[in-house]
């Protein structure tokens, strides 16, 4: 399955905290240039998935490559290659930006001080404030700038909407889209923030009950996975295939399905059923899909 | 790129936002033939959406033959066969009609009636265009 | 309220242990030798509860219910009073002898109210410090006191020391204060004994006093100035080692830092420079000082260093997946020799102490310094092998492994005594103490060994 495009691959990932069970058998791939956002409820594991991708934590039982290295054994120059904004700030806090900056810079082999520059300056940073003299939002940037920096070919932000208010948070997607036209980049960030994703991502991982229950493309989402009002007297019932839900009603029904087989809409409209489709947005798919 | 407004949160993908939007403004002459679009990376960053997303509408709308890559400017708008041009025209006005007619079957309104708003307006809009030349 | 007070199981058993030892001690030692331990116990006991109790007493006084609930400060005086009850209980050991119980009871009812004070207002802290010069002082002012007397003073005391304690109960229920510092305490004291030293870390630098702002400054501007050196002279931006870059990591306001080493030095220079000028007859009344600075410096010194790398655990996994560290357990190596260094440096440091100390007050013997150097290199491997078992356990075992350290560090307090009473035994040729050596020697690698095999950090 592992070829040159896919940068991660997860095969049955499984890792407790003490008794509680968090990933029960992870299966996931993430191709190269895809922009993935990962979404799963507060306390699905979406950090745990993504601190066990990383080899900050261990993992009990399964298999994970990067870059077709293992994950416990990558080599310097793929360690380099990948870059993590972590949930919290957790940075010294008692350096100044501009030596925060200096001392990160003497744990990768490649690091580019423009880049760095050039984003301090667009983001108004003053390098000479200590990180505990920042802002929440400031500091969350310069964390950015940190995993930027070794112009990583793979990057991974843990909620990286969370410290930051709504311009800030526009600010930082401009950031990721910039980079994903200037570059071949591949990122994934893990979020609760679906409106977020909505623009950016192209692909839509869901986290749900330890296992990635849901894998595809934005756009091939949104058109599949639809909601349809069959009207028909109370006698019929319908169960349209790839039923998520459905609701009787009076007049009919509501269902939900994960895609629409057109065979079977031809069928049941030669019936007379009236069947009208609407689509859905993410969120609400969101919430279909997990509950 | 303020011509182009997506809405992330509908259910309709961007992607098809975005064809529909350059579709209909290709078919009103909002840009004229051989005018150059904005880049992928342009359209990208000012709406903050993927650029893969732009991408793939320009592809679409390449593909249907309102636009032509020209090695070295990017996407501009194709010469079209002005019979073929009229026909889109009418195609999307048709859909349109289709969509006002169901709606007003829903509401319960009939024929006679949607034919004499139709007329009414068409009356209302001369009206102004000729007040306006004034 | 007062379960709160004395919260902690741990606690309450390490309590309980040590009054269990002074029992022992009691009951064992006869009337007239000096039971310098069993006394020695009691008070640490007696001080420790009022230690824990006193710092949770924010929480109460300061918490908005105080304002809500009807008759909140009667029920807070009474269990107040209760746990100061239950602090001065150990004394009744001393029973027998009324005069030394009743007299020790009103010099640690006077402890107790300091220390209170100390802790709403950091500006009585320097009372603590004045506390061991009392002994000088007395002799200046009435040099025929004698210690007995000194306790039939206290004794008589006891009244007016408890209608003191009354008026300072009652002001405490009104008392106000500065809330900054208070809310500062209160954010602290939520935190068990796992964070203690390492929860200030959490707090900013420019809300600190200005003599803490200044003394963690002191000492990270030096590692700032690590990352800027030869800045100037090249393009190159400055190398620094492995270690260097861990220890830049494992910084904290209370780390044992270069500043304090300087502090320490000077402040054990002018100690030597008065033992010096001043006549032999007055060096007694230096012991107790001398013999209390290597413990504070050894506490803060070690424990610092444990909490601090135990917070930042994450952090480090983190610093430990970059490329920098690619190459197997590079990373663990190097933590583990920072972090050795880091505590040969400062037993080197209090062995140092203790020599100059030593060859000015000639408070103690060459061989008794040889015997507390084995002491305190014993000691020093044993804490080392606890927390490197203690960062390779799966689990975070903190609160746990601090008291550990703690009970660690008063048996050394209490093995150093006796050691300096009994100048006669000889550590090196000791059959119990080289048994006992080998197997923290073997404790000691063991932890290195598991320290080096766990996957990550």
């Amino acid at each position: 399955m592992s070829d040159l495009k896919t940068i991660i691959n997860i095969k049955s990932l499984k890792k407790s905290y003490k008794k509680e069970s968090v990933l029960q058998g992870v299966n996931w791939q993430v191709k190269k240039g895809d922009i993935v956002g990962l979404l799963g409820k507060n306390g699905a594991g979406k950090s745990t998935l993504i601190k066990s991708l990383l080899n900050i934590v261990g993992i009990d039982d399964g298999e994970i490559t990067i870059f077709s290295e293992s994950h416990r054994t990558l080599s310097a120059q793929s360690k380099g290659r990948i870059g993590y904004v972590p949930q919290e700030n957790d940075e010294i806090s008692w350096l100044s930006v501009g030596d925060l900056i200096k001392f990160k810079k003497q744990f990768y082999h490649h690091w580019s001080d423009e880049k760095v520059r050039e984003l301090l300056c667009r983001w108004q940073i003053d390098t000479k404030k200590t990180m505990a003299e920042l802002s929440p939002g400031q500091a969350q940037r310069v964390l950015i700038i940190l995993a930027l920096a070794p112009m990583p070919e793979l990057l991974i932000f843990d909620e990286p909407a969370a410290a930051l208010d709504p311009a800030a948070r526009r600010e930082f997607l401009k950031e990721i889209v910039t980079l994903a036209s200037e570059t071949d980049i591949t990122i994934i960030f893990s979020t609760h923030i679906v409106s977020d994703l909505e623009r950016v991502a192209n692909k839509v991982a869901i986290l749900d009950q330890g296992k990635i229950c849901y894998f595809d493309d934005v756009d091939t989402t949104k058109e599949n996975v639809v909601q349809l009002a069959i009207h028909h007297d109370e006698s019929l019932v319908i169960d349209p295939p790839h039923m998520l839900r459905c609701r009787k009603h009076k007049l009919g029904q509501n269902c939900v399905v994960a895609k629409i087989e057109q065979s079977w809409l031809a069928e049941i409209e030669a019936k007379g059923v009236d069947i009208s489709i609407n689509q859905m947005g993410l969120e609400d798919i969101f919430l279909e899909l997990t509950s | 790129m303020e011509q182009f407004i997506i809405s992330p949160s509908s259910g309709v993908p961007i992607y098809k936002q975005l064809f529909s939007q350059i579709e209909r403004m290709v078919l009103n002459n909002y840009f004229s033939v051989g005018e150059q679009l904005p880049s992928v990376r342009q359209v990208a960053t000012s709406l903050e959406v993927n650029p893969m997303t732009v991408s793939k509408a320009y592809g679409l709308l390449e593909e249907r033959g309102y636009l032509t890559r020209l090695r070295g400017k990017g996407m501009v708008v194709a010469m079209r066969d002005d019979a073929v041009s009229q026909q889109e025209k009418l195609e999307l006005l048709n859909t349109m009609i289709a969509q006002l007619f169901s709606q007003a079957q829903q509401m319960g309104i009939d024929e006679q009636e949607i034919i004499t708003l139709v007329k009414a307006s068409i009356t209302e809009s001369t009206l102004k265009t000729k007040e306006s030349k004034e | 309220m007062m379960s709160i007070l004395l919260h902690g199981w741990l606690m309450r058993s390490f309590l309980i242990l040590l009054f269990l030892l002074a029992i022992i001690g009691r009951v064992f030692t006869d009337e007239n030798s000096h039971w310098a331990g069993a006394a020695f116990l009691i008070v640490l006991i007696s001080f420790l509860i009022v230690v824990v109790a006193a710092s949770r007493l924010p929480l109460f006084t300061h918490s908005n219910m105080a304002k809500i609930l009807p008759n909140y400060q009667r029920k807070l005086k009474q269990s107040l009073i209760i746990v100061w009850g239950i602090s001065l209980l150990p004394t009744l050991l001393l029973l027998p002898n009324i005069t030394l119980w009743l007299g020790l009871l009103s010099i640690l009812m006077l402890v107790a109210i300091t220390f209170v004070a100390m802790i709403y207002r950091p500006i009585f802290q320097v009372l603590f410090w004045l506390i061991f010069f009392v002994p000088l002082g007395l002799d200046f002012f009435a040099p025929n006191m004698s210690g007995q007397s000194i306790i039939l003073v206290c004794a008589w005391l006891l009244p007016l020391v408890l209608v003191l304690a009354n008026v300072c109960l009652n002001k405490l229920m009104q008392y106000q204060g500065n809330t900054i510092h208070v809310n500062r305490l209160i954010s602290m004291m939520n935190a068990s004994m796992k964070q203690t030293l390492a929860v200030q870390e959490n707090i900013p630098l420019h809300e600190r006093t200005k003599l803490s702002q200044w003394w963690s400054n002191s000492h990270f501007d030096y590692y700032r100035k690590g990352l800027n050196i030869n800045k100037d002279n090249s393009r190159e931006d400055s190398k620094l080692s492995n270690r260097q870059l861990i220890a830049i990591c494992c910084q904290g306001a209370n780390s044992f830092g270069r500043a304090a080493y300087v502090f320490w030095i000077c402040a054990i220079s002018m100690l030597c420079l008065l033992g010096v000028y001043l006549d032999n007859s007055y060096h007694h009344y230096f012991t107790i000082l001398i013999m209390a600075i290597p413990v504070m410096i050894i506490g803060t010194g070690t424990i610092a260093v444990f909490q601090i790398i135990q917070n930042k655990k994450n952090y480090l996994s983190r610093i430990a997946t970059t490329p920098r560290f690619s190459q197997k357990n590079s990373f663990t190596r190097s933590l583990m020799v920072y972090v050795i260094l880091n505590q040969a440096a400062l037993y080197a440091f209090i062995t140092l102490f203790v020599g100059a100390t030593a060859l000015v007050f000639h408070h103690i013997t060459f061989n008794v310094f040889i015997n507390l150097f084995l002491v305190l290199l014993l000691y020093g491997l044993l804490n080392l092998s606890i927390m490197f078992l203690a960062w390779a356990a799966k689990q975070d075992h903190s609160n746990k492994v601090v008291w550990l350290l703690i009970l660690a560090l008063i048996s050394l307090v209490v093995f150093s005594i006796l050691l300096k009473e009994n100048p006669s035994i000889n550590l090196v040729l000791n059959t119990v103490f080289i048994f006992i050596s080998s197997n923290v020697v073997v404790l000691f690698g063991y932890s290195l060994n598991r320290y080096s095999q766990i996957k990550l950090s």
